[in-house]
C-alpha cells in the first residue's frame, strides 16, 4: 500500500529552531565543575534515546537542564556531589550523583511497564497510583492510539473495567454513549460527566482528535467523583490533553492510510428464487384472484416481468448503493517545546474517512494548542486551546434496508444510466421505489464547530501552597442540513424537504483552588479547598420547509419553501455554583485517609432545594508496607492495597422545566384567518419540590501486584443505593395535566470490576505482555411509588429500569389442521403465541419477559508482544450473557408487509412454511399482512421468536509494527521511527444473526453496515 | 515582593466573590417559557394566556373528538370501514355503535374529558390570574375574565351533559389534589353564575377587539342553551327575549354560505370555532365526513384533494339522508349533504362508502384549503337559527305552541319552506310540535355537533337511536341480518358517557366504584 510522501523540509527546519532554543539555554559552566559525559540508552535494547532530559542540580546554583543528542549523547558540567536526573518519556527516571572519578557514564533506563508508579489524574489534582484510595481506572496516549478511530469513545471501549460503551450507529462520525458502572437512574440517564483539561464537557467527546491525548482517567466509586458532586452521578472521565514535557523539544508525526471494505451479513435471495416466494405469497394469501401459473401479470410490474420474461435478470442493490472500498486517510503533528520557562505544545490534525454507504464520511480538521510559561518563582499562567472542525456526510437512514428488500427483480438503472424512478402506492402513502435516489441525491450534513480550553494562573505565594484560577469554556456549534429532492422517496410527496436544525451550546466554568501540601516525618497531609462557578447555555433552531420550486437550491434557501413545517428555537440553560474541599492524609505512606466535600447549588431546582451536600471518605491500607509483612512475602509481593469507599453523589439531571408550571406556546385566529400568538398551561406540571436523585456508593478494592510488578490484579466492588429517582406521576386527568415529576423511586446497582496485568515473557529479546479486564454488574429497582410495584411490564420492583425486553412468546408455527382459536383468521405457516393466562385469546396481558440486554460480562483482552523492535499487538472485546431483540434480522427473514409487499428475503428467510415444507421456523410469507395480523399488534412487533443471544468475541485490532533501531535512526538523524499495519475489526465470533450484537438495542432499522478496516501508518519522531 | 502581593491580594478578591457574590444568579431560569407567575403580570400576558383557553377549544373540537355529539345518534354514523381500520378506530366506532368499545377506557370518552379539563385548567388558571395582573382599563380587565368564565361554562357544559356528576374543579383547587364528583346542579350553578358574569362583562359582538372572542350575544345565548338544558324554561325564555330584544338576531338569507368558509363571522353567527390556514390552526374534519373535497392545488405532485385519499369515518344515516328533507324545496338538502361520493373528476365513487349513502358536505374543505387533514373554515359552535329553535322550544314547552312558530317559520322561510302551519295545512298541538322541533333542529344544525345534547334534553336518544341509526335497507340486504348495524346495544344508561378509567385511577378521591350506573 502506497504511503503518502511527506515532505520533511519545513519539519527539519523546526528542528533546527527548536535546537539553536536549545543552544541558547545553555548556561557556561564555572571553573570549579568538570565535565561528564555520555550516552542514555533504552536497558533492553540497548538503543539510544535521543532528546533525553538531564537535569543537573548542584547544591548551589539553579538546576540546569540539558537533553541528549540524536545519539543519545550527553556532556555537561558539573561539581561532584551533584544529583543529575535523567528522565525520558515511557521510562522511569533514574537518579544518581556525580562521583569523583566518572567521567563517562553509560544511563540505562527502563522501559515504564508497571502502572503502579503511575500518576492518575484525580480531580482538582493529581496521585500516585500507589496513594490512590479510591476505583481509578486510566488509559495512556497510547493505549488510545492503538486503535485509530474517529470517535475517542471507541478506543476507549473494552479498555478500562467498569466502562461500557456503544456505538450510536456505524456511520463514520457516529456518536456513543459510555456507561460508568451500569445504570444510575429509570428517567433521567446521561452520560459521564467530562472533564478536559479542568473543562466540563456535556454530551460527547467525539470532538476531541485520540492524537492529542496524554490520558485518560475514569473516576468510578464516590469517593473518586465525589469532588464533582451533584454531576458526578454517572462517573467522571477526566482527559488529559498533551503538554510540552519540561526540558524535551520534539515533533512527532503520526500518519495512516488505508482502506475500509463492507462486512455484510445479510445474503438476499437471488431473483429466481425472490419470484418463487412472491408468486407463493400472494397465491397463498388469495388463490381465487392469483392462480398458480397465470398471474404474474397481477404480482409484478412491467419491469420485473421483463426481467423474468429475460430468464430472471437479477440486479444487485446493494451493491448499488455501498462501495466494495472505503478510503481512509489522517494526518497528525504534534510539535513540542519544553526548553525554558515556557512550554508549548501544538498539533494539527487532518482526518477523512469515506464511508462504506456510497455519497458518506467524515472530515475532520483539528488543532490543539497549549502553553504554560513561569513568569518567576510565585506565578504561572497556561491556557490550552482545542479548535475542530468536523464534517459528516450522512445517509437517509432507511437507504440500506431498502437496498436489502428491494426486489432484485426491478432494474436499478434506466436506459440513460439514470436511476429509474417508479411511483408506488403499495406501502399506503405513495413514495417512490428507488433508494438509489436518496443515497444519491439526498444530503444529510453534519457540520460541528468546537473550541474549548482554558486560562489559568498559578501562584505560590509561600512554599507548599498553590492557589489557582482558571476560566474555561466549552463552545459547541453543530448544525444538521438535510435536504430531499423530488426523486427521492422522503422528499416526492412534498416536492422537496429541507430542514437546518442547529444547537448552539456554551458551557463556562470558572474555578478557584487553593492547595496545601505538607509533609513532615511520617505525616503527610494535602488540602484542598475551591469555589466554582458554572453556567450553561443550549439553544437549538429548527427550520422545516416543503414545496420547494426546484431542487437546485436545497436547504441553502429556506425562503425558497413554499410550506413552512416547523420553524422553532428553544433553549436551556442553568447555572451551578459550588464549594469544595478535600483532606488527603497519609501516615507513612501506608495508611491513606481521603476526606471530600463538596457544596453545589443549581439553578435547576426550587428556591427551597436549591443546595445539596455531596461528602465522600475513603481510606486505604498499603499492607505491603507494613512490618509484619516478611521479606519472603516481598519477595514475592510487590504491592497489596486495600482501599474502601464510601459518598453520597447526586444527579442534577431534571427535565430543565420540571419546577415551573410551564406556560406552552399557543395559538388562535380570532377573525378566522390570522393567528393570534398565547400562552397555554397543561402536560407537566411543576414540581418546585424537587431535589437532586441521591446516590450512596459503597467500593471496596483491593490492589495486588507481584513477581517484581510483573503480575497485578485489581478488583473492585460496588454496591450503590440510589434514591430519590425521579418518576413522572399521573395526576387526575381532571387537573387539567397529565403529570408531575416527583422524587419518589429507588434502585440497586451493585457490580464488580477486574483488571489484570501480566507480563509473562520479559526477556531481552522477547516479551509477552497482557491485560485483562472483565465487569459485570446487576440493576434493579427497589421500589417505584409507595404501594406501586409495577408500571409497565418493562418497568417493575426487582428489574432493570431498562434493557428489559417484553413480548408475546413465540411458540411454533401452526400446522395444517391445528386448533385456531388463539388466532381467528390465521392460517397453517403463521406464528403460534403462547397463550401465557389461558384466556382463550391472544391479549397484550400474553407478553412477558422475554429477555435482558444487560450482559453478564464484558471486557477487554490486550496481547502485545515484543521481539527486537517488531511489536505486535491484539485488542479482543468481549461480551456474554445479554439477549437482543433482533427485530432488523426478523423483519429480513420474514416476508411480511413492513417494507412493502415486495420486500425480499435472506436465503434463510427463503425456507419458509409451505404446505410441503413444515419443518421450519420461518413463518409464510404474507402477502398482505395487514388484515390476517399473523402477531397481535402486526408483525413488527415481533414476538420472542426475535430474541437472540448477542454473545460475541471481536477481534478489535491486530497491529504489527516495527521500530526502526537506533543505529538506522542516528544515519536519518530522527528520534525515533515506527512502521505499521493494523486490521480493525477484522473478526466476530458470534451466533448472532445481524449486522452486530455489539450495538445495546439494535433498532428496527439498521441503517448502516458494518466494515473492516486494514491500514498503514508511520509514526515519526524528530 | 511589593508586586506580588498586590497580586495575592487581587486574586483573594476574586476568589471570595465567587462564594458571596452569584447567589441571586441561581434564580436564573431558562427562558424558553414562562411559567404561571411570569404569565399574568401585564395586560399582554393575560391576554395571551386567554388566547390559550381559546386555542384549546379549537384543539378540542378540530379532531376525533369533535365526533361527540354527532356519532351515536339518527343523523350520523360510523362507516362500515371503520371497523376495520384497527383498534383506534374501533373506539371511535363504540361511540356510534354503543358496544363494548363504549367503555370508560374509549379513548374519545378519556380524550374529550381531558381535552375540556385542559381547558377548565386554562380559564381557571387566567381567573385566578388576571385579577392580579396590572391593566390600566378596568373594562379591559373584566371583559378577560368575563371571557374567561364564558370559556369554563362552555367546557363544563359539555362534561355535565356528557358524564353527569363531574369534579367540580375552580381557580381554588390546586391541581395535584383529588376531587369528588359535585351532582350536576351545583356544576350548572357554576355554569349559570359564570355565563351571567360573562353577559355583564363580555364585550358586545360590535365592540370586541377580535370578532371571534366570546362576546355578550354569545353568553346570552349559551346562557339560554344551559337553561333550557336545564328546564327552566322561564329563565331560558327571558334569556332569549333579551337577546333578541337588546343584541338582535339575524339570519344569513342563503344557508349555504354558512359552511362554504368564504362568510365566517357572520351577522348569523353568535360563536364560532376560529380556524386558519396557518398549519397550526387548521381542523381536519374533512378526513372525517369524506365528502366531496373539492379541486386540486396547483404544484401538488399528486391530488391530496382526491376523494378516497383519507378515510371516510362518518356518514348519513339513511334517516337523515333520505326522509327528512323535503329535497325539491329544502335549500337545506343540497347544503347539508353530497347525495353521492366523487372522485376528483366528478365520477360517483359510492362503492368507496357504504353503498349509495350521501356523505356530510358542511366539511368540505374549501378550493384554497391545503388538503383534508388541514382546512380552514371555522366551525359553527352556536348560531342566530339555534337560538331561534331554542326559543320555539322554550315556548313550545311553556304551552305557547302558537306563539313558538314565529321563530320556528323565522327558520324554516330562509330555507325556502312555507310557514309550517301553511305547509301542512293546520297548528300543531304541542307535542307534534315537540317531534317537530326535534326534526327541526336537525335539518338546519345536521352534523354540527348538537344532536346528542338535543337528543338527551328531549329524553329521545334511546328510542330515536334504536330506530334511526341505520344504513339504507340496501346496504343491510347486502349484508344480511348479522350486520352490526343498526346499534341495538344502546340503552337508558347511555344517557351519560362513563367517567373515564384514567380518571378514577388518578383522581385519588376517587375510587372505581364512582362510575356512573352501567359501566
Amino acid at each position: 500500500m502506497p504511503l503518502q510522501p511527506y515532505k520533511t523540509g519545513p519539519v527539519c527546519l523546526q528542528l533546527f529552531l527548536v535546537l539553536a532554543l536549545t543552544c541558547c539555554a545553555l548556561i557556561p559552566a564555572t571553573a570549579q565543575q568538570r565535565q561528564v559525559q555520555g550516552e542514555v540508552l533504552d536497558a533492553a535494547t540497548r538503543s539510544p534515546l535521543p532528546l533525553a532530559t538531564i537535569s543537573i542540580s548542584a547544591k548551589e546554583g539553579p538546576p540546569v537542564t540539558k537533553i541528549t543528542d540524536s545519539r543519545g549523547r550527553f556532556s555537561f558540567a558539573a561539581t561532584a556531589g551533584a544529583t543529575i536526573t535523567v528522565s525520558f518519556s515511557g521510562y522511569n527516571t533514574k537518579q544518581f550523583t556525580v562521583g569523583e572519578g566518572s567521567d563517562s557514564i553509560t544511563v540505562l533506563l527502563e522501559r515504564r511497564d508497571n502502572k503502579f508508579d503511575e500518576v492518575v489524574v484525580i480531580g482538582y489534582g493529581r496521585e500516585k497510583r500507589t496513594d490512590l484510595t479510591s476505583a481509578i481506572s486510566s488509559m495512556s496516549s497510547s493505549q488510545v492510539n492503538e486503535l485509530p478511530v474517529t470517535n475517542l469513545a471507541s478506543a476507549i471501549a473494552s479498555r478500562a473495567p467498569g466502562v461500557e460503551v456503544h456505538s450510536t450507529g456505524y456511520a463514520p462520525g457516529s456518536g456513543s454513549t459510555i456507561n460508568v458502572r451500569g445504570l444510575n437512574s429509570i428517567t433521567q440517564s446521561e452520560g459521564p460527566l467530562y472533564v478536559v483539561d479542568g473543562v466540563a464537557l456535556t454530551g460527547d467527546i467525539r470532538d476531541i482528535n485520540p492524537a492529542d491525548i496524554e490520558s485518560i482517567d475514569f473516576l468510578k466509586d464516590a469517593a473518586a467523583a465525589g469532588i464533582y458532586g451533584s454531576r458526578a452521578s454517572a462517573g467522571v472521565i477526566i482527559v488529559t490533553t498533551k503538554h510540552a514535557r519540561t526540558g524535551t523539544a520534539t515533533i512527532d508525526l503520526n500518519m495512516y492510510t488505508g482502506i475500509q471494505t463492507p462486512n455484510n451479513p445479510y445474503h438476499m435471495l437471488g431473483a429466481k428464487d425472490y419470484a418463487q416466494l412472491r408468486r407463493f405469497a400472494f397465491n397463498d394469501a388469495d388463490p381465487v384472484t392469483y392462480p398458480i401459473g397465470t398471474s404474474d401479470a397481477k404480482i409484478f410490474n412491467p419491469y420485473e416481468l421483463q426481467s423474468i420474461t429475460a430468464g430472471y435478470t437479477g440486479y444487485d442493490w446493494l451493491k448499488a448503493v455501498t462501495r466494495s472500498s472505503a478510503p481512509v486517510q489522517n494526518y497528525s503533528i504534534g510539535i513540542s517545546n519544553g526548553v525554558g520557562k515556557s512550554r508549548v505544545y501544538f498539533s494539527g490534525n487532518y482526518l477523512n474517512q469515506a464511508g462504506i454507504m456510497a455519497n458518506t464520511g467524515f472530515t475532520r480538521y483539528g488543532a490543539h494548542f497549549s502553553i504554560e510559561t513561569d513568569i518567576n518563582k510565585i506565578f504561572r499562567w497556561g491556557g490550552n486551546v482545542n479548535v475542530d472542525h468536523n464534517f459528516t456526510k450522512g445517509v437517509s437512514t432507511s437507504v440500506y434496508q431498502q437496498a436489502l428488500t428491494e426486489s432484485p427483480l426491478m432494474p436499478i438503472y434506466d436506459s440513460t444510466g439514470a436511476p429509474l424512478v417508479i411511483t408506488d402506492q403499495s406501502t399506503g402513502t405513495l413514495t417512490i421505489r428507488n433508494p438509489v435516489t436518496s443515497d444519491l441525491y439526498s444530503v444529510n450534513n453534519y457540520t460541528a464547530n468546537r473550541t474549548f480550553g482554558n486560562l489559568y494562573l498559578e501562584l505560590t505565594p509561600i512554599r507548599n501552597l498553590v492557589l489557582r484560577t482558571s476560566i474555561g469554556a466549552d463552545l459547541l456549534n453543530g448544525e444538521n442540513d438535510t435536504y430531499y429532492p423530488r426523486n427521492t422517496g422522503e422528499g416526492f410527496a412534498t416536492n422537496g424537504f429541507a430542514e437546518v436544525y442547529n444547537t448552539k451550546s456554551t458551557d463556562v466554568l470558572w474555578e478557584n483552588t487553593a492547595t496545601y501540601t505538607l509533609k513532615k516525618g511520617d505525616h503527610d497531609l494535602n488540602l484542598l479547598a475551591g469555589a466554582t462557578y458554572e453556567r450553561r447555555e443550549d439553544i437549538a433552531m429548527d427550520m422545516q420547509g416543503t414545496e420547494f420550486p426546484t431542487d437546485l437550491l436545497t436547504y441553502k434557501n429556506m425562503g425558497s419553501a413554499g410550506i413552512k413545517t416547523q420553524d422553532n428555537t428553544n433553549y436551556d440553560g442553568w447555572i451551578v455554583e459550588s464549594i469544595l474541599a478535600r483532606a488527603i492524609y497519609k501516615y507513612k505512606s501506608r495508611y491513606i485517609v481521603n476526606l471530600t466535600g463538596r457544596r453545589d447549588g443549581s439553578s435547576r431546582f426550587g428556591p427551597d432545594n436549591r443546595y445539596g451536600f455531596f461528602p465522600s471518605a475513603s481510606v486505604a491500607w498499603r499492607l505491603i508496607d507494613e512490618p509484619f509483612i516478611g521479606y519472603k512475602t516481598k519477595a514475592i509481593f510487590s504491592d497489596w492495597k486495600l482501599r474502601a469507599s464510601y459518598g453520597l453523589i447526586g444527579n442534577q439531571n431534571l427535565p430543565y422545566d420540571a419546577i415551573y408550571t410551564r406556560y406552552n406556546n399557543a395559538q388562535y385566529p380570532f377573525n378566522g384567518s390570522n393567528a393570534v400568538s398565547g400562552y397555554q398551561v397543561g402536560g407537566t406540571a411543576g414540581n418546585p419540590d424537587l431535589e437532586w436523585e441521591r446516590q450512596h456508593q459503597t467500593n471496596v478494592g483491593m490492589d495486588i501486584a507481584a513477581l517484581s510488578n510483573r503480575l497485578s490484579l485489581s478488583v473492585d466492588y460496588y454496591n450503590k443505593n440510589i434514591s430519590s429517582l425521579l418518576m413522572p406521576f399521573n395526576l387526575a386527568t381532571s387537573s387539567g395535566f397529565s403529570n408531575e415529576q416527583v422524587n419518589v423511586a429507588a434502585m440497586n446497582t451493585r457490580g464488580v470490576d477486574i483488571n489484570l496485568q501480566a507480563t509473562p515473557v520479559k526477556t531481552r529479546q522477547f516479551q509477552w505482555q497482557f491485560t485483562f479486564n472483565w465487569s459485570r454488574y446487576q440493576s434493579k429497582i427497589t421500589s417505584l411509588f409507595p404501594g406501586i410495584d409495577s408500571v409497565s411490564l418493562s418497568l417493575r420492583v426487582g428489574q432493570p429500569p431498562s434493557g428489559v425486553l417484553v413480548n408475546y412468546v413465540f411458540n411454533g408455527l401452526y400446522q395444517q389442521g391445528d386448533d385456531f382459536s388463539l388466532n381467528p383468521g390465521g392460517k397453517p405457516g403463521d406464528i403460534k403465541i403462547k397463550d401465557l393466562n389461558h384466556d382463550g385469546k391472544i391479549t397484550p396481558l400474553d407478553q412477558t419477559i422475554v429477555g435482558h440486554t444487560i450482559p453478564g460480562g464484558w471486557g477487554g483482552f490486550w496481547n502485545y508482544f515484543w521481539y527486537r523492535g517488531i511489536t505486535l499487538a491484539v485488542l479482543t472485546s468481549y461480551e456474554y450473557g445479554q439477549q437482543l431483540n433482533n427485530l432488523p434480522y426478523t423483519n429480513l427473514t420474514y416476508y411480511n408487509s413492513l417494507y412493502g409487499n415486495t420486500g425480499n428475503v435472506t436465503r434463510e428467510g427463503g425456507n419458509y412454511w409451505t404446505p410441503s415444507n413444515t419443518k421450519t421456523s420461518i413463518p409464510r410469507p404474507d402477502a398482505f399482512a395487514t388484515e390476517l395480523k399473523p402477531l397481535p399488534g402486526g408483525p413488527n412487533q415481533g414476538s420472542s421468536y426475535s430474541i437472540q443471544k448477542g454473545d460475541y468475541i471481536r477481534i478489535k485490532s491486530i497491529t504489527l509494527g516495527y521500530d526502526i533501531p537506533g543505529s538506522l535512526l542516528q544515519k536519518a538523524k530522527l528520534r525515533s521511527l515506527n512502521i505499521y499495519v493494523q486490521a480493525i475489526e477484522p473478526f466476530l465470533l458470534t451466533s448472532y444473526k445481524g449486522l452486530d450484537p455489539d450495538n445495546g438495542n439494535p433498532t428496527q432499522l439498521e441503517n448502516y453496515p458494518r466494515y473492516r478496516t486494514f491500514l498503514a501508518g508511520i509514526k515519526l519522531g524528530l | 515582593m511589593q508586586i506580588y502581593h498586590r497580586y495575592i491580594i487581587a486574586f483573594a478578591l476574586i476568589g471570595t466573590t465567587i462564594s458571596t457574590g452569584c447567589k441571586k444568579d441561581l434564580n436564573y431560569t431558562p427562558e424558553v417559557f414562562l411559567a404561571q407567575t411570569q404569565v399574568f403580570k401585564d395586560q399582554a400576558g393575560a391576554t395571551a394566556a386567554v388566547t390559550g383557553i381559546y386555542t384549546q377549544l379549537q384543539t378540542l373540537k378540530k379532531s376525533d373528538y369533535a365526533l361527540i355529539g354527532i356519532v351515536g345518534t339518527d343523523e350520523a354514523r360510523c362507516a362500515y370501514q371503520s371497523q376495520g381500520y384497527g383498534d383506534y378506530w374501533a373506539n371511535v366506532f363504540g361511540l356510534d355503535v354503543y358496544d363494548l368499545k363504549f367503555s370508560s377506557q374509549n379513548y374519545q370518552v378519556s380524550g374529550f374529558w381531558q381535552d375540556c379539563y385542559i381547558g377548565i385548567a386554562n380559564a381557571n388558571a387566567a381567573i385566578a390570574g388576571i385579577p392580579n395582573a396590572s391593566i390600566a382599563d378596568p373594562t379591559v380587565k373584566s371583559r378577560l375574565l368575563g371571557e374567561s368564565k364564558f370559556m369554563r361554562a362552555l367546557f363544563y357544559f359539555y362534561l355535565v351533559q356528557l358524564y353527569g356528576d363531574i369534579p367540580l374543579r375552580t381557580e381554588t383547587t390546586p391541581y395535584s389534589a383529588g376531587v369528588k364528583r359535585s351532582p350536576v346542579t351545583d356544576v350548572y350553578a357554576l355554569i349559570v353564575s359564570d355565563l351571567k358574569f360573562a353577559v355583564a362583562n363580555c364585550w358586545i359582538k360590535s365592540k370586541n377587539p377580535d370578532i371571534g372572542r366570546a362576546s355578550v350575544e354569545a353568553a346570552k345565548g349559551l346562557l339560554g342553551k344551559v337553561y333550557l338544558t336545564m328546564g327552566d324554561y322561564t329563565d331560558a325564555k327571558t334569556t332569549f327575549e333579551d337577546l333578541m330584544t337588546n343584541n338582535g338576531l339575524t339570519l344569513l338569507s342563503d344557508y349555504s354560505q354558512l359552511f362554504d368558509g368564504q362568510h365566517e363571522n357572520n351577522a348569523e353567527s353568535l360563536f364560532e370555532i376560529q380556524y386558519s390556514l396557518d398549519p397550526n390552526n387548521t381542523q381536519g374534519l374533512q378526513n372525517l365526513f369524506g365528502s366531496y373535497a373539492g379541486p386540486g392545488i396547483p404544484f401538488e405532485a399528486f391530488n391530496t384533494h382526491t376523494p378516497g385519499y383519507g378515510g371516510t369515518v362518518v356518514i348519513t344515516t339513511a334517516y337523515y339522508a333520505d326522509t327528512l328533507f323535503d329535497t325539491a324545496n329544502d335549500k337545506r338538502y343540497h347544503a347539508s349533504l353530497w347525495p353521492h361520493r366523487y372522485d376528483g373528476s366528478g365520477n360517483t365513487m359510492d362503492w368507496w362508502v357504504d353503498p349509495g349513502l350521501p356523505t356530510y358536505r358542511k366539511y368540505d374543505i374549501a378550493s384554497t384549503d391545503i388538503d383534508i387533514y388541514n382546512s380552514g373554515k371555522n366551525l359553527n359552535y352556536l348560531r342566530a337559527a339555534d337560538v331561534y329553535l331554542m326559543y320555539a322550544e322554550v315556548l313550545n314547552e311553556l304551552g305557547q305552541t302558537s306563539q313558538a312558530l314565529t321563530p320556528l317559520n323565522t327558520v324554516r322561510n330562509r330555507a325556502g319552506l312555507a310557514n309550517l302551519e301553511v305547509a301542512w295545512g293546520y297548528t300543531p298541538s304541542q307535542a307534534q310540535l315537540r317531534t317537530e322541533l326535534l326534526e327541526e333542529r336537525m335539518r338546519e344544525l345536521g352534523g354540527e355537533g348538537w344532536r346528542w345534547f338535543d337528543l338527551k334534553r328531549t329524553g329521545t336518544l334511546v328510542a330515536r337511536v334504536l330506530q334511526h341509526d341505520n344504513p339504507r335497507a340496501y346496504y343491510v340486504n347486502i349484508n344480511g341480518p348479522g350486520d352490526p348495524h343498526p346499534a341495538q346495544n344502546v340503552s337508558a344508561q347511555n344517557n351519560l358517557y362513563p367517567i373515564p378509567l384514567s380518571e378514577l385511577q388518578t383522581n385519588s378521591a376517587l375510587s372505581l366504584n364512582d362510575q356512573n350506573p352501567g359501566y
